[in-house]
C-alpha cells in the first residue's frame, strides 16, 4: 500500500476514533511495563514483551494438557499477589481451587463464577441418565452455559477494576463457539479498551482476540514424562500407619480428623514434570519461528507406589481387619 | 454562656430518670442506673436561673411521681457528690463548689461512679497509671451492680479495687482527714509525694473539680422507613419506584448519622396476608441509595413475592462509616459498592453458591473448597494472605483463629457453604483439630519481575522475610500452606506448576488393565474418546471420613446430586495417545472407574 493511502486511511481511523485498530500505531511494551500484565514465567514474558496487554483482548489456545491452564493461573497469580483482583468465568465449573492455590493464585482476590459442571451424555452403568436427559442434547445444554457465562464475562469487564478478567472456554465444544455471532468478541472487545484491565480468553483453538491482544498457542513437548510404572518405589511414612491404627481403636487423632491418606500420595506426573512449546502471535501478526519451551512440575515433589506393592503395603500398614472400623 | 449541670439521684431504683432529664435537655449522661446527669447550661432563656431550673425538674420528677434528688452546679463532680447526698433541691452558686461540698465525709467519694471517664475513685485504685480523660471501658458503674454480672476476672479486679479504695480511706482516717473540706485544703505536693497521683485525684474531686467533660449518651435511632401503598403493587417496575423513595430517605438519615448499611432488611406485606422477607447482606457498608435499591431489586428478581404488595417496609442494620485510605503505590481495588452489585448481578445470573472466592478446606478429598464471599482487602495479596494463614513461632493457635475471623466482614452468614451442584469434592468445613504437619521447605517470595534480561528478579528482602515467616508450628491449613510454599519454589526456579482441570461430575470410564497398570481407557462421553495409554502413573491411594456418617457410603449413580461423604480410591495419571494427560481414579468400593480432570 502506498505511504501518503496508508497514512490518509489512518487519519481518517483517528478521525472516527478508531485507531485502536492499528497495529503499527500500537505502542510496542517494554519488560516492567506497567501496561502488560507479567505471566511469571520468564521465557513466555520475554517473547510476550513483558505479559499480556491490559485493555486488549488476549488468547491462550491449545489442545488438552498443553498448559493453558497452568498458563492462565501463572497470570492469576502474578495480578492477585501484586494486590489486584482478578476475575475467572468458569463455563463449566472446572476450577480447581487447589490447583489454583498451588500455582500461586490469593484465592481471596479472585472472583470465581462458576457455570455449570455437565455431566456425560450416556451413562455407562444401566438407569444412569444424568442431566442432559433433562435438557436436550449436550451441545445445547453447552451453549446455554455458554450463553450464561459470555453474559457474566461482560458484566465483570463492565464492572471494571480488576487487573485481569479471563473466560474459559477450553472445553466447549468448537461448534458451539461458532455458532455465537462474531459481534459478540466486538462489543467485549470494545469493553475493555482503554481500560486497565487485561482480558484473556481461554480456548482449543483461536477464537477472537482485539487487534492489540496476543495469542499465545501452547503444545505439549514430546518428553520424558511420565516415567515408567515400573520405576515407581514403595513409599509410605509413619502417619499413615499411625492413623490407621487409631482409626481403627476408634480415636481419631488430629493428623486423620479430615481425611488421611495410605502412602504420601506425592508425585502426580512425574518427578520432574513435563515440558509445552509456546509460540506467541504478536499484534502485528508476527508469529514465533522457534517456540520457547517451558517446563511445568508437579505442586508436589516426588514419591508414590507401584501397584504390586500395594497389596504389601495395606498388609504392613493395616491393623487385623477385625479392628477396622464399620464403614 | 455559663456551664451548669443538673444531676438527678433515685435512690429507690428502677426510675427511668433519662427519659426525664431529656424532656430538658439532649445533654444526658448515665452513669449508673438511678445516677443521671445533664448539661442545663442553655436552659436560662426558658426558665430562667438555675433554681427556677430545679424547681422544673422537681416538677417533673413529681408529676412521674419520681422520688429524685437533684442538684444543680457548674461542676457534675459537685452535682453529684450533692444529689447523693441531699434529699430534694440543692442548689451551688457557682465557684461555691467546694465551700458545698467541704461538710461531706470522705467516704462520699467512693460512691462516685467509675465513669466521669475514667477518673473514678474505684478504677483509679485498680490502675495506677490510668490518664486522667482516658474514656472507661464499661458502662455499667455501680461496682456491686457489675460485679453480679461481669467475668471473673472484672470480679477480681473490682474487689481489688474495693481494698485499694478502703486502704486510701483508712490513710485518711489515721492523719484525721474525715471530710473533703479537709482533703481539698491539703498541701498538693506533700500529698502527692505520700499518696501519688492517687491523692491529687482525690483532692480534685473533694474541690468538685470535674475530671473530664460530659460525654452525652445518644439514643440508638432506629433506621426503618415504611410505606403503605394505596393501591396493591404488582410486579418489580413499580416496585422500584417505591423502594426507590424509601432507600432515599434511609440513605440521608444514615449520612446524618454517618452509618452505612450492613444488612439490608426488605419486608413486603401482600394481599394474602403473608409477609414476604427478604435480607441483603453486603460485603462493606453502603449507604448509596440506588446501589441498595439495586441490589433490593435484584433479590427480589431471584425470590419474588407470590402476590400483590400492600405495604413495604425497609430496615437496615447500621454498620459505622467507611474510611477509605488510598495508597499511591497500589492500584486502586474496585469500589465496595461496585462489587456489591456486580456480585448480586453475577448470583442473579449463575445462581447464588456459583459466585463468590474460593476457599480451600482442611481435607484430603480430591478437589476439597468452599465458597466465600468475595470480599478484597486494600493489603497486598501474596504477603497478606501469608500473615493470615502463618502464624509466627510463639504464637498460639487462638491468635491464628482471631485473626482469620477478623477480616471476615459478616462471618456469621457471609461465606457460602455447598451448592447445588453434585460436585464431588465440595464440602462443609468441619470444626475439628487439624493435623500438625511438617511444613515444607521455606523458601518463599513474595512478589517476583521480570528483568529486562529475560531473568526472574525476585527480592531479597520477600525471600528473608519468608524465612522469618517460617511457621515453627503449623496449626492452620497447613495443606495450603505447604501448596504456596511449592508454587513460590516453583516461581524461584522459573517454571510453571502443573493444574488440574477438574470435572465436578466424574465422568465414568472404563479401564483395561495389564501387568497391573492401565493400557487403555476408554469414555462414552463425546469429546473424551480416551485410547491407549503411552504412560502412566501410579497409583496413589487414598481415601477418607467413612467416619463422619458411618453408612453414607451408599449406592448412587454417577452424575447423581448426592454427594459420598467418604472416598476410597486408587489414582492414576494417563497419557493418552491423543497427547492429553488424564487423572482417572478407581472407586474402590464401587470398583468403577472415572475420570476425575485433565493435568492442563
Amino acid at each position: 500500500m502506498p505511504i501518503a493511502a496508508r497514512a490518509d486511511l489512518e487519519a481518517l481511523l483517528r478521525v472516527r476514533k478508531l485507531d485502536r485498530t492499528l497495529t503499527t500505531a500500537l505502542p510496542q511494551p517494554a519488560i516492567g511495563d506497567e501496561r502488560v500484565l507479567a505471566t511469571g514465567l520468564a521465557a513466555l514474558d520475554g517473547r510476550l514483551g513483558g505479559g499480556v496487554p491490559r485493555g486488549q483482548m488476549s488468547e491462550i489456545v491449545g489442545a488438552r494438557s498443553s498448559g493453558r491452564m497452568a498458563v492462565l493461573l501463572s497470570l492469576l497469580a502474578g495480578a492477585t499477589r501484586r494486590g489486584e483482583v482478578a476475575a475467572f468465568v468458569d463455563t463449566l465449573d472446572i476450577l480447581d481451587p487447589e490447583s489454583a492455590s498451588a500455582c500461586g493464585v490469593d484465592l481471596a482476590r479472585l472472583l470465581w463464577v462458576r457455570g455449570e459442571a455437565v455431566s456425560t451424555g450416556v451413562a455407562l452403568d444401566a438407569g444412569g441418565g444424568g442431566q442432559v436427559g433433562r435438557t436436550g442434547p449436550l451441545e445445547m445444554r453447552i451453549g446455554v452455559l455458554v450463553d450464561r457465562a459470555i453474559k457474566a464475562f461482560n458484566l465483570v469487564l463492565q464492572a471494571g477494576g480488576f487487573a485481569l478478567v479471563a473466560l474459559d472456554l477450553a472445553e466447549v465444544p468448537a461448534a458451539v463457539i461458532r455458532r455465537l455471532p462474531f459481534t459478540t468478541w466486538m462489543r467485549l472487545q470494545r469493553i475493555v479498551e482503554g481500560s486497565e484491565t487485561a482480558c484473556v480468553l481461554l480456548g482449543p483453538a483461536p477464537i477472537a482476540r482485539s487487534a492489540g491482544g496476543v495469542t499465545i498457542a501452547l503444545a505439549r513437548a514430546r518428553g520424558a514424562w511420565p516415567r515408567r510404572h515400573g520405576d515407581t518405589e514403595l513409599q509410605s511414612r509413619a502417619m499413615s500407619h499411625e492413623s490407621r491404627v487409631s482409626a481403627a481403636s476408634r480415636v481419631l487423632p488430629a493428623a486423620c480428623s479430615n481425611g488421611h491418606r495410605d502412602t504420601e500420595a506425592r508425585s502426580r506426573v512425574g518427578p520432574t514434570g513435563y515440558e509445552i512449546e509456546a509460540r506467541v502471535i504478536q499484534p502485528r501478526g508476527t508469529r514465533d519461528e522457534t517456540p520457547c519451551r517451558i517446563r511445568l512440575v508437579p505442586a508436589e515433589t516426588a514419591g508414590g507406589f507401584s501397584a504390586e506393592h500395594a497389596e504389601d503395603a495395606e498388609k504392613a500398614l493395616l491393623p487385623p481387619r477385625s479392628l477396622r472400623p464399620l464403614r | 454562656m455559663r456551664t451548669m449541670f443538673a444531676c438527678l439521684y433515685a435512690p429507690s431504683l428502677p426510675a427511668d430518670l433519662v427519659g426525664l432529664a431529656r424532656e430538658f435537655s439532649p445533654r444526658v449522661e448515665e452513669h449508673a442506673p438511678g445516677l443521671v446527669t445533664l448539661d442545663v447550661g442553655g436552659l436560662g432563656r426558658i426558665f430562667g436561673d438555675t433554681q427556677a431550673i430545679g424547681e422544673a425538674i422537681e416538677r417533673s420528677a413529681a408529676g412521674r411521681r419520681l422520688p429524685v434528688h437533684v442538684a444543680v452546679a457548674a461542676t457534675r463532680t459537685a452535682a453529684m457528690l450533692l444529689a447523693r447526698a441531699r434529699r430534694g433541691l440543692t442548689i451551688v452558686p457557682p465557684g461555691k463548689e467546694a465551700a458545698m461540698l467541704a461538710r461531706l465525709p470522705v467516704e462520699a467519694l467512693v460512691a462516685l461512679p467509675q465513669r466521669q471517664g475514667g477518673t473514678g475513685v474505684g478504677e483509679r485504685a485498680v490502675g495506677r497509671s490510668f490518664r486522667v480523660g482516658e474514656p472507661a471501658v464499661g458502662r455499667s458503674f455501680s461496682p456491686a451492680a457489675v460485679e453480679t454480672q461481669a467475668p471473673r476476672t472484672q470480679s477480681r479486679k473490682l474487689s481489688s479495687a474495693a481494698s485499694a479504695t478502703s486502704a486510701l480511706i483508712d490513710t485518711l482516717s489515721r492523719w484525721g482527714i474525715r471530710t473533703l473540706g479537709q482533703l481539698a485544703a491539703l498541701p498538693p505536693a506533700p500529698l502527692s509525694e505520700r499518696l501519688g497521683q492517687e491523692g491529687l485525684a482525690w483532692q480534685r474531686l473533694a474541690r468538685g473539680e470535674d475530671p473530664a467533660p460530659l460525654v452525652p449518651d445518644l439514643p440508638e435511632e432506629r433506621f426503618e422507613e415504611t410505606l403503605e401503598l394505596e393501591w396493591p403493587v404488582e410486579g418489580l417496575e413499580p416496585l422500584a419506584f417505591v423502594l426507590g423513595r424509601l432507600c432515599d430517605a434511609l440513605s440521608a438519615r444514615l449520612e446524618r448519622a454517618d452509618r452505612g448499611v450492613a444488612v439490608l432488611h426488605v419486608r413486603l406485606q401482600l394481599v394474602t396476608r403473608d409477609v414476604h422477607a427478604r435480607s441483603v447482606q453486603l460485603a462493606a457498608p453502603i449507604r448509596d441509595p440506588r446501589v441498595l435499591r439495586t441490589l433490593v431489586l435484584l433479590d427480589l428478581e431471584s425470590h419474588p413475592p407470590s402476590a400483590g404488595i400492600d405495604r413495604v417496609t425497609v430496615a437496615v442494620d447500621p454498620a459505622p462509616g467507611r474510611i477509605v485510605q488510598f495508597s499511591l503505590l497500589a492500584r486502586a481495588l474496585p469500589q465496595p459498592e461496585q462489587m456489591s452489585t456486580l456480585v448480586a448481578r453475577l448470583a442473579a445470573l449463575m445462581g447464588d453458591a456459583h459466585v463468590g472466592a474460593p476457599r480451600l478446606v482442611d481435607s484430603y478429598r480430591p478437589g476439597a473448597f468452599e465458597m466465600a464471599t468475595f470480599v478484597p482487602d486494600e493489603r497486598t495479596g501474596f504477603s497478606a494472605q501469608r500473615a493470615r494463614r502463618a502464624p509466627r513461632p510463639g504464637k498460639g493457635s487462638g491468635t491464628v483463629a482471631r485473626v482469620a475471623e477478623s477480616r471476615e466482614p459478616f462471618a456469621s452468614g457471609s461465606s457460602v457453604s455447598g451448592t447445588n451442584a453434585p460436585d464431588n469434592g465440595h464440602v462443609a468445613p468441619h470444626t475439628g483439630r487439624l493435623p500438625q504437619l511438617t511444613p515444607a521447605p521455606p523458601t518463599v517470595c513474595s512478589a517476583t519481575r521480570p528483568s529486562p534480561d529475560g531473568r526472574e528478579d525476585i527480592s531479597a528482602a520477600s525471600a528473608s522475610s519468608a524465612l522469618n515467616d517460617r511457621p515453627g508450628s503449623e496449626t492452620r491449613e497447613p495443606r495450603a500452606q505447604s501448596r504456596e510454599m511449592s508454587s513460590a519454589c516453583s516461581v524461584l526456579n522459573g517454571h510453571g506448576t502443573c493444574a488440574i482441570r477438574r470435572f465436578r461430575i466424574p465422568v465414568p470410564a472404563r479401564v483395561t488393565f495389564e501387568d497391573g497398570r492401565p493400557v487403555r481407557v476408554v469414555t462414552d462421553r463425546r469429546g473424551l474418546t480416551g485410547g491407549r495409554v503411552e504412560a502412566c502413573a501410579g497409583p496413589w491411594r487414598t481415601s477418607g471420613e467413612w467416619w463422619r456418617v458411618p453408612d453414607a457410603r451408599v449406592e448412587t449413580r454417577p452424575g447423581s446430586a448426592r454427594l459420598l461423604v467418604g472416598w476410597n480410591r486408587d489414582e492414576w495419571d494417563v497419557a493418552l495417545g491423543d497427547g492429553a494427560v488424564y487423572r482417572v481414579y478407581r472407586d474402590r468400593d464401587r470398583d468403577r472407574w472415572f475420570i476425575d480432570g485433565i493435568v492442563d
